[in-house]
């Protein structure tokens, strides 16, 4: 099965399953969880179920195109389902069915593993799954985000996509998956992973980057206060994102990390704080469109 | 007499859990079978990843009938003058459900009162433990635990999806989080996910029936099962049996367990050691295995939760993953063996180690000259100092390397690694590896001289730096982790053949800090009395007597084993005849002198009595041995000579002189005598007046 035929079955899986198909978000960020329709849905008591693909930065990961295994640019799988069905393992396992695993025969493993953001103040339960010894998946019940205790509790499921590729092509290098006929992933991506790790470890403007956090960080804080949260909420992504390029330019020390991810941590709190006011404000549409 | 089987069904519960909750829900379980007065024969557990089990035997299927006695009001209050009933009697009848005429009065120490004698019907097992075993399911603890039902507030380590709890043949009645009771199990997940319905309580039943179903639920036995197999492959290598710790970690990750036995190109056993094992055994659980000389080979044999059907495929995956951490780690080698180590220096100004204390390079300047000056003051010689001068300057280079971005815990050992293929001596090498030893009270200590002095340098400095900036710990808040820098400083000084003198050695860390930080007024003096505190503890550890340690310690602590053998002076002494009398001497001479202000010196022709003059000569006879044999690291010889020169004088001293005389030369003249004779052993050996001598009979 091909790259692009994988995310066809998720994306077929999923909608049956009752999913809202969404499509990545226009700004950088780290993880699908980022996505407002993961961290802003989680919070409050509406029900929501999503499944989207989100392309996914890590700049500190990028090994200039030269590693089968490591890509600064790759892509996440992300579901939501909000509350957590009682059947959320057999819901995801089937998913991997849906893939065409064999899972009889292939060594499924959920290892214990306590997720967490702290950029995010998202924490929350669950585990790493492995299939014959590869993580392929990040299963978790959130129980906190944007420092906000969640309730309904929601599962998060984000599959590696290239890692299952691997798992399911038998491939050794990520450039070297099928991602339709003729064309690998490698011809798609080989040269940004090249571009793009010169630029995060050596060419970044490491000035240009703190002056855009601090500029981000207020700007953030201002269309929260003027109560325009979704605005406000792109700025969380993109001064987490700078956060992660001064990362990659070894710019950022340890106990200055702490508090740079903590200044991210208060803007996310922010955000979903206001946003959960917001939903109320508007009487928790979805909650009531669940009981109609 | 019944028995009481009980299933939690779990999704996957994190490894190191399973026993501790076992153990715990155990004894909930047998504490409330005996509070009910149901009684319990013993307790059997078993448990995997997806199961705990609990199966009680000897219980009884109802409470046996009883009688209570329950007091009510005082007598007086209950009956009036009449003997009639008042309102009170009726209302504490009408309470317990009797006739007014069923309250007996009775005898108390508190007066006479009214009481009732109750006959209470014992209930059904089956009845109380639906309402028991809820709550000893809920006080089950775990180190982390969740919620996952919406609304409701109960939380577990993982979710439950199913509850069989059975009393001899009937289900016992009760819902928890939406889960209701019943009869059923399941199988291994894959292997055999049938449901099962288990017809009796019987826990030998059970655990087979569940084994029918390719789940080993007897914890020892799925250990032993894997144990046994891991030794068949290790044999073939003649290699030592496996590591006990990760073989109880990866017994609770299977229900079903099996091992395969995988190999890697042997091309990657050219990476260090280190990454091999911590690619195979931290991230992956896989057992390195290595030959009889205990050198690695290029195999791994990993734990699996299939039957022997699918080990092929399952050990190709597997394979795989590893040869892909593998690669990273090859990867990671070949890119930073492009730069020498020496060549990243630079790179370090950008690693900020502390806001306030700069960068990594700034911390290794202040290394370099620290690990130059406490060389000299622990007498290494040349060849060692210049090793251990060359490693400070070396030793956070790692940090910049892919290879410490991937594997942080190999920090140093990666240094090592590098330093190496640079040509760099095999000491500098070592001494790079052994900088941050010992990472905990029981990890091992540097072993060369100029790592000792290295790793000592390095934590001096976080320790000044830290509490120059206010961040000296507080409570649980120590993120540096200056607690255990101090326990490594205090166990290399003790523990290796490197003496420094402590305060000279803080002094030098505090004086390299950068200028103007905010709380660097009287650090030295700060840390000092942290690293006391430290040692203080780190004595006690040891057994030896609180308050022998701190009369040791009051004496100094500079070279912390001379204050350890001071303190091992005193263990002897305080079991001989005589330690009373000398504690005495240095306690008497203590009290006399401590609420004055003693500044003059014993002036010869102010001495009167023939006491006080034959304690001076006394002292002119012994002062100068005892003082020398105190300088020579003689603590028993010159306590004894020092109890044998005084004792007897200085309380011949006190019972016919009087100290505190109006004639203030005079009376300082006597002080400065008792000052003198307190000294030559407060300040040479231990201050004795910080001693607690047993209460006398």
């Amino acid at each position: 099965m091909n790259f692009q035929e994988m995310i066809f079955r998720l994306q077929q899986y999923w909608a049956e399953r009752g999913c809202v198909l969404m499509q990545p978000y226009d700004i950088e960020k780290g993880a699908g969880t980022f996505n407002p329709a993961t961290t802003l849905r989680a919070v409050g008591p509406e029900p929501w179920r999503a499944a989207y693909v989100e392309p996914s930065r890590r700049p500190t990961d990028g090994r200039y195109g030269d590693n089968p295994n490591r890509l600064q640019h790759y892509y996440q799988y992300q579901v939501i389902l909000k509350p957590a069905p009682d059947n959320a393992q057999k819901l995801y396992l089937d998913s991997l069915a849906a893939l065409g695993i064999d899972l009889v025969g292939h060594d499924v493993r959920f290892v214990e593993d306590d997720w967490e953001s702290p950029t995010l103040g998202a924490s929350g339960l669950g585990w790493e799954v492995w299939l014959d010894g590869m993580e392929v998946t990040q299963f978790t019940y959130f129980q906190m985000v944007g420092s906000l205790e969640v309730d309904p509790i929601c599962v998060e499921l984000t599959y590696g996509l290239e890692r299952l590729a691997m798992f399911i092509q038998k491939k050794n290098s990520i450039f070297d998956l099928e991602w339709t006929p003729g064309i690998t992933y490698g011809d798609i991506h080989h040269e940004d992973e090249v571009q793009f790790s010169k630029y995060n470890f050596e060419l970044a403007d490491v000035a240009m980057h703190f002056d855009l956090f601090d500029k981000f960080e207020k700007e953030c804080e201002r269309l929260v206060s003027a109560g325009l949260v979704l605005p406000a909420y792109d700025y969380v992504l993109k001064a987490s994102h700078a956060f992660n390029m001064l990362d990659a330019r070894g710019a950022i020390g340890v106990a200055q990390r702490t508090a740079y991810i903590g200044r991210v941590r208060k803007l996310a709190r922010l955000c979903c704080e206001a946003w959960l006011k917001l939903r109320e404000q508007m009487g928790f549409p979805l909650l009531q469109h669940a009981e109609g | 007499m019944a028995d009481l089987l009980i299933e939690i069904g779990c999704e996957e519960l994190p490894a190191g859990y399973i026993r501790p909750a076992l153990e715990q829900w155990a004894k909930l379980v047998e504490d409330a079978l005996t509070d009910l007065r149901l009684g319990c024969r013993e307790t059997r557990s078993a448990g995997t990843p997806r199961r705990l089990i609990i199966a009680a035997s000897g219980v009884r299927e109802a409470q046996e009938d009883t009688v209570v006695e329950v007091a009510g009001p005082p007598a007086k209050a209950a009956y009036d003058a009449k003997g009639q009933p008042t309102r009170a009697a009726l209302g504490f009848a009408a309470s317990q459900g009797v006739d007014p005429e069923a309250i007996q009065i009775r005898e108390t120490p508190k007066g006479r009162y009214c009481f009732v004698t109750k006959e209470i019907k014992g209930r059904s097992a089956r009845e109380i433990l639906a309402e028991a075993l809820p709550k000893t399911i809920l006080a089950t603890r775990f180190p982390k635990s969740m919620r996952w039902v919406t609304g409701s507030s109960i939380t577990f380590a993982r979710p439950f999806r199913s509850i069989l709890a059975l009393l001899n043949r009937d289900t016992i009645e009760f819902e928890i989080n939406g889960v209701h009771t019943g009869r059923t199990t399941v199988g291994h997940p894959f292997l055999s996910p049938e449901k099962i319905t288990i017809t009796t309580a019987d826990f030998g039943h059970f655990i087979e029936a569940l084994r029918l179903h390719h789940v080993v639920a007897d914890i020892p036995q799925r250990r032993s099962i894997i144990e046994e197999k891991i030794k068949l492959c290790l044999a073939r290598h003649g290699s030592k049996p496996a590591d006990p710790e990760l073989l109880d970690e990866v017994t609770n990750l299977v229900e079903f367990p099996n091992v395969v036995e995988g190999s890697f190109d042997s091309k990657f056993l050219a990476l260090p050691e280190a990454v091999l094992v911590e690619s195979m055994r931290s991230h992956q659980r896989y057992f390195p295995v290595r030959d009889a000389a205990g050198k690695l080979l290029a195999k791994f044999i990993t734990v699996i939760n299939r039957d022997d059907r699918y080990a092929g495929v399952i050990c190709e995956g597997n394979e795989r993953v590893l040869r892909a951490r593998l690669a990273d780690a090859e990867f990671f080698l070949h890119e930073d063996t492009r730069t020498r180590l020496e060549s990243r220096l630079e790179r370090l100004k950008s690693v900020t180690f502390q806001a306030r204390l700069g960068s990594y390079y700034e911390k290794v300047q202040r290394l370099k000259s620290l690990a130059q000056t406490l060389s000299q003051q622990a007498g290494l010689d040349a060849r060692q100092t210049a090793a251990c001068v060359r490693a400070a300057e070396l030793c956070k280079n790692d940090l910049v390397t892919s290879m410490v971005g991937e594997f942080p815990r190999l920090q140093g050992v990666v240094g090592r690694h590098y330093a190496l293929h640079d040509g760099e001596p095999a000491e500098v090498a070592n001494a790079i590896a052994e900088h941050y030893a010992p990472r905990g009270a029981d990890d091992a200590l540097p072993q060369t001289a100029a790592g000792c002095v290295l790793s000592l340098a390095e934590k001096l400095d976080t320790m000044l730096g830290c509490f120059s900036v206010g961040l000296a710990p507080t409570g649980s808040q120590d993120p540096y982790a200056l607690r255990r820098a101090a326990q490594g400083i205090l166990r290399i000084l003790m523990e290796r053949e490197v003496s420094i003198p402590l305060a000279a050695a803080v002094a030098e860390a505090g004086k390299l800090q950068p200028k103007g930080l905010p709380e660097s007024d009287g650090v030295e003096a700060r840390v000092l009395s942290f690293l006391r505190d430290r040692l203080y503890n780190y004595l006690s550890d040891k057994g030896y007597r609180y308050d022998l340690v701190n009369a040791a310690l009051a004496a100094g602590f500079d070279d912390v084993r001379d204050a350890r053998n001071r303190l091992d002076a005193l263990a002897a002494l305080s079991g001989e005849p005589g330690w009373e009398e000398l504690v005495t001497v240095v306690q008497r001479t203590y009290n006399i002198i401590r609420n004055s202000e003693v500044t003059a010196e014993v002036d010869e022709a102010l001495l009167q009595q023939d006491e006080e003059k034959a304690l001076w000569a006394t002292l002119q006879k012994h002062e100068a041995e005892v003082r020398t044999l105190a300088e020579k690291g003689k603590y028993l010889e010159a306590s004894r000579l020092f109890a044998k020169a005084f004792v007897v004088s200085v309380h011949a001293f006190f019972e016919r002189v009087f100290v505190n005389v109006d004639d203030e030369a005079l009376k300082q003249n006597r002080l400065a005598l008792m000052k003198r004779i307190n000294r030559l052993f407060t300040q040479r050996i231990a201050d004795l007046s910080q001693v607690v001598l047993a209460e006398k009979p």
